[in-house]
């Protein structure tokens, strides 16, 4: 499903808002902008980014294992303390890069961008629905947006 | 993670109506920038304009609110527009277009 959707050139119109999305979360900003020199360089960090995304969504098992255990460790190194309060979070909030409530909103916002960008521009996206037991069970349409 | 739509539905609904999320003047400025702004050749300024117009367009609009982009054209009216061109290109030129321009080369060889 992600290599049918992410392989349409117009699904990249999907990219510019899923980054406005993760930069209204404070915590994944403030992460960013303390612990990288992306800012330097922001359309090579893109870039880079951009590279390792079609790896792992593209490329062989191996590959994508290789790329993620490199984003994995960098995330590991990446944590620290709101130095002033933002929106409901306090000062000394803490955030680290590997929480996964924060990796979860990353990849909801791309997720939710591609879908967006699918259904409107591609079509309708009929995925197989999963019941709670794990069995497949009907066809649907992808809601989103 | 989320394993259903509707899952994510309920994730979406959360995040959005919760209070996680805020706008920084950061982002509301230096992100804004760095993503609607990137340096491309003056020949391809009326399709950056046109994909950011789109973007804006397809925000959730308590995010689109929080960026305080231009209120002109309102965002319904923003919406019409950009649900218009996506019809057109959805039923006239998708179709229309061969693989080779549609798909991604990395993607057809996948």
């Amino acid at each position: 499903m992600i290599r049918r959707i992410h392989r349409e050139r117009a699904v990249a119109l999907s990219g510019a808002r899923a980054l406005l999305m993760q930069a209204a979360h404070p915590l994944a900003v403030v992460g960013l902008l303390a612990h990288t020199s992306a800012l330097d360089e922001p359309y090579d960090r893109l870039a880079r980014t951009a590279e390792t995304m079609s790896t792992i969504v593209f490329g062989s098992r191996a590959d994508a294992d290789r790329v993620t255990r490199r984003v994995r460790a960098m995330h590991r190194r990446m944590s620290g303390r709101l130095a002033e309060p933002v929106g409901r979070w306090k000062a000394g909030t803490p955030y680290r890069a590997d929480d996964s409530q924060l990796l979860l909103w990353v990849l909801f916002t791309l997720v939710d961008s591609a879908l967006v960008v699918y259904r409107w521009y591609l079509g309708p996206l009929t995925v197989r629905r999963r019941a709670p037991t794990g069995r497949t069970t009907r066809s649907s349409e992808a809601s989103s947006g | 993670m989320p394993e259903t739509l509707d899952d994510l539905d309920a994730y979406r609904i959360r995040m959005l109506e919760g209070d996680e999320l805020f706008v920084t003047d950061w982002a509301r400025e230096r992100a804004r920038e760095i993503v609607l702004s990137p340096p491309v050749p003056w020949l391809a300024q009326p399709l950056l304009k046109t994909a950011n117009f789109i973007t804006v367009a397809l925000l959730p609009d308590v995010v689109r609110e929080q960026y305080g982009f231009s209120p002109v054209p309102p965002p319904l009216t923003r919406k019409a527009l950009v649900a218009g061109g996506a019809e057109y290109v959805r039923r006239a030129a998708i179709p229309l277009l061969p693989d080779s321009l549609r798909l991604l080369p990395g993607a057809r060889a996948a």
